[in-house]
């Protein structure tokens, strides 16, 4: 127990320590924002005029939907924490009891449940304690309610990622996290078949009618009732009943919590558990690609970036155009990528990058079951369409996608490689924006596809008609772009960070930076579409979709530039250990 | 083999792993002694992390047992793990923690009482010459500064069974050296040292026995006097630990491609009017 509870605190200690002071001022407008999102929020769903008898469903609609948020995170990270993490050699080989480390994992998974419900759920009770002029002690508790409210989970993450473990022992992680992602995707579209079901999307103007009907999903003993009703007794002041909700919400979560710890410790050490520790991928076959020619002389005796002076790689600033600038020399050729990169085409660079990249990301396990988890929902939709489709007009419909690109800010894939790459990309005689723009375009087609997507689910289920799908079409693709620019970008400032355990993360202020530019790129596109719809000629309309686009396409230029600099003059970059370069 | 087990603090019977369904460690049988250090060399990817990590409890063998001073890995892990210490291939460490913070979490993690965890924390970052850097975040440090922070972390808790994975990695020729003193020192006082390396120098100065993996198999194991007795079977010529390696470890075609190269450097005045291959005969001579 004291171990693991070092553990967390060590986790926790690196967590603050890995913040910068620009960081901290991020964080503050975030501390500013938040409040305000809340107020608004609190009167978008109409809490003020809510009638009490349908303030519970309401509530607990809402935590469900913050519990499957909740759900769809901890999957992926838990295989990632329980499995992957970096330390774990050092903790499996001292005699710490397992229970201690697979504690410790938990602890780890749950914490990012907590970051979903601080950032999803206060705001909303909030906004609840505001318009019932709750007490201060209201506040605390509501906040305090975090931890155990991500239990359950994480519990059932945890429960679903040894089981496949243990289900699936002989095999290796790619079947293990395709098993993991299928399971998510049945998940989601089970609890979004429920839902779109009914009657409920009919009523979509009426958001706190969405909510209720949410909470006609839980069984009555699920946290999320537990903890509205809960939050519904403090509201009113009730004692004896806040008391007694609030024992039995933190009592059951934990209590599940404490007891899968208890009986997951034999599986979770036992068997396959402990196999992944060593994290190189490997083909089935081994390989004997000529080894007379692997071992030739002229490839072994080239020293390894030896006499490449440093200022014969870094890029110059002339470096922007034409076809002579592409790369100087092959100079070096332990780097086998940096040959490719010659060539003459001026988008070579670019398309490699991107090509890499996708490489680099289908590879990757936890990008494989969160793709596959968005593959199998295609496919379940297409096989079984739901609703029928009387197509209702709703304004609401536009937004969607706009809300979702301005979060992908947060959207840490082009994180996984970004330490590696800028590392590189240093050794390289290339621009590094042209590589930054590589990936930033890579990411803006997988944005692209997931919009798609998440619109042929809403026409699904929602029966929306939309005006001028066209132009909103145009407008996503751009805003697709631009915003995995600037999370391109956002990974580029300070790539090395990373959590205790090794996994990369984004720098929390660069992360804020990156959503905030997300959200103003995000309101001056919809400003500009809103304006195209109010005008009945269709050349106006484009002209002013044209504008969107130009500004999407420079907020691209200048994001990706921005990265390719921040390669160039991060110190830290290279702060981790460049390969152990054995003698002999 | 049978009797040897009962005095051995390591033992290794039947260690069997297969990743894929492809084998990388097979039927390896390992019994190291109090005082003995024990050299497992191979070439890459021939299974010594493999195998080096199933005896530290890390990964589970496909089949097989360990056990560390009687203590068998599976039913008693915790009591097995107690008196081991392992420095990992790779160091394992946190970056942004101090290396004293380091250490004192994993003074924690072996249950050490605070008041003796100061004192070794002192005294093994004092033999590396990381004290006056103690104090700073590791991420600063540099590959060898990390590598002696991960020895240090093995050493901590005084362990009666020490394995390591090319422990000298990165190490300055001084702390090489301290460190071999250190490990004599501690097989002196009883304890059982296992360690891989590529450094044949170390294993040949440094170990009592030497075993020699190849794709999963310990094809050679014994003295260096057993080994070099060895030798002349296998055609290479000369009797250093390297022939013994090169002839025992390395395939056909390798070893057409070093007598070939080593051929080349003998007769340079050849290679005069190729250009092409002069840099690389030059390259093979700074090399060797
Ligand atoms: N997690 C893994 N999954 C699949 N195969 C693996 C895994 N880890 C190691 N292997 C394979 O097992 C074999 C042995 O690897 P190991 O790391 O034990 O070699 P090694 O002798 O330590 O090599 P080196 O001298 O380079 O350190 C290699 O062929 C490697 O590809
Ligand atoms: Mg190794």
């Amino acid at each position: 127990m004291r171990a693991s509870l070092r553990m967390l605190w060590i986790s926790l200690k690196v967590r603050v320590r890995l913040t910068s002071p620009t960081s901290w001022l991020f964080i503050a407008i975030a501390a500013v924002i938040v409040p305000l999102f809340s107020f608004s929020l609190g009167s978008m769903v109409g809490i003020p005029s809510m009638v009490p008898q349908d303030l519970l469903p309401f509530l607990t609609g809402f935590l469900n939907v913050i519990l499957f948020m909740q759900i769809s995170t901890s999957f992926s990270s838990a295989f990632y924490h329980l499995y992957l993490s970096r330390d774990l050699p050092l903790l499996l080989a001292s005699p710490s009891r397992p229970r201690s480390v697979i504690l410790a994992k938990m602890l780890e998974v749950a914490g990012s449940g907590v970051l979903t419900y601080l950032a999803a759920g206060i705001p909303l009770l909030v906004a609840l304690g505001k318009a019932w002029y709750a007490p201060a002690w209201y506040y605390i508790l509501a906040a305090a309610a975090g931890l155990p409210f991500a239990m359950l989970p994480t519990v059932l993450a945890v429960l679903a990622t040894l089981a496949v473990c243990r289900i699936l022992p002989a095999y290796g992680t790619k079947e293990i996290s395709a098993a993991l992602g299928t399971l998510v995707g049945g998940l989601t579209y089970f609890f979004l078949r429920v839902a779109g079901s009914s009657e409920m999307w009919g009523q979509a103007r009426n958001p706190s009618r969405v909510s209720l009907f949410f909470g006609k999903l839980g069984p009555s003993w699920s946290p999320s009732t537990l903890l509205a009703r809960a939050v519904v007794e403090g509201l009113y002041e009730r004692w004896l009943p806040l008391l007694a909700s609030g024992v039995l919400f933190a009592g059951a979560t934990f209590g599940v919590f404490r007891l899968v710890v208890a009986a997951t410790e034999k599986a979770y050490l036992s068997g396959w558990a402990t196999s992944r520790e060593g994290r190189r991928g490997r083909k089935t076959h081994p390989v004997f690609d000529d080894p007379v020619l692997d071992s030739a002389p002229g490839r072994l005796s080239r020293p390894a970036l030896g006499d490449t002076s440093d200022s014969a790689l870094r890029p110059t600033p002339g470096h922007t155009g034409g076809p002579a600038t592409d790369c100087v020399q092959p100079v070096s050729s332990a780097i086998g990528t940096a040959r490719d990169l010659v060539r003459p085409s001026r988008l070579a660079v670019e398309l490699k990058a991107l090509s890499v990249e996708s490489k680099l990301l289908f590879r990757d396990l936890q990008s494989q079951s969160q793709l596959l988890y968005l593959l199998i929902m295609i496919v379940a939709w297409r096989l079984f369409p739901g609703g029928n489709r009387e197509p209702t007009e709703n304004g609401l419909f536009a937004l969607i996608p706009f809300f979702f690109l301005a979060l992908s800010g947060s959207n840490s894939w082009s994180l996984k490689n970004m330490s590696q790459t800028v590392r590189i990309l240093r050794q390289l005689p290339c621009d590094p924006a042209r590589v930054m723009r590589g990936k930033a375009f890579f990411y803006g087609i997988i944005q692209t596809g997931c919009i798609a997507f998440l619109v042929g689910v809403l026409k699904t289920f929602g029966r929306f008609s939309v005006s001028g799908l066209p132009v909103l079409g145009t407008l996503w693709t751009a805003l697709s772009f631009s915003t995995s620019a600037t999370t391109v970008a956002a990974a580029a400032y300070r790539p090395e960070v990373s959590s205790a355990t090794g996994i990369p993360r984004l720098d929390l202020g660069a992360g804020v930076a990156a959503f905030l530019a997300n959200i103003v790129l995000c309101v001056i596109s919809g400003f500009l579409y809103v304006g195209a719809l109010t005008q009945s000629s269709p050349v106006v309309v484009w002209v002013f979709t044209g504008i969107a686009l130009a500004v999407n396409a420079v907020a691209f230029v200048i994001a990706t530039n921005m990265a390719g600099n921040m390669t160039r003059s991060s110190p830290t970059a290279v702060s981790s250990s460049p390969g152990t370069g054995g003698s002999k | 083999m049978l009797p040897t087990h009962a005095e051995s603090l390591l033992v290794a019977q039947s260690l069997y792993k297969e990743y894929d369904r492809h084998p990388v460690v097979r039927d390896l049988n390992l019994a190291i002694r109090p005082g003995e250090v024990y050299g497992l060399l191979g070439p890459n990817g021939s299974g010594k992390s493999t195998t080096i990590r199933m005896l530290t409890g890390i990964l589970e063998p496909t089949s097989g047992n360990v056990s560390v001073s009687g203590h068998d890995m599976r039913r008693e892990p915790e009591k097995a793990k107690a008196s081991l210490g392992y420095v990992p291939d790779e160091p394992v460490l946190y970056e942004k923690l101090t290396a004293l913070e380091f250490l004192d979490f994993v003074g924690e993690l072996y249950s050490l009482p605070k008041s003796s965890r100061r004192a070794a924390m002192n005294d093994t970052l004092r033999m590396l010459d990381l004290e006056n850097r103690a104090g700073d975040r590791i991420e600063s440090y540099s590959r060898g500064m990390k590598q002696k922070v991960a020895i240090s972390a093995a050493l901590l808790h005084n362990p009666r069974v020490l394995i390591m994975d090319e422990p000298i990695t990165g190490l300055d020729p001084i702390a090489v050296r301290v460190l071999k003193g250190m490990l004599r020192k501690m097989a002196r006082s009883g304890a059982a040292i296992l360690l891989s390396t590529h450094i044949l120098e170390v294993a040949e100065r440094l170990c009592d026995r030497i075993g020699i993996l190849v794709d999963g198999f310990l094809i050679a194991e014994g003295t260096m006097a057993e080994l070099s007795a060895k030798a002349p079977e296998m055609s290479v010529g000369g009797t250093t630990l390297e022939d013994i390696f090169v002839g025992l470890a390395a395939g056909e075609e390798h070893k057409d491609i070093i007598a070939s190269l080593e051929a080349e450097e003998k007769e340079p005045a050849k290679q005069a009017g190729n250009g092409d291959l002069r840099p690389t005969g030059q390259e093979r001579n700074v090399g060797t």
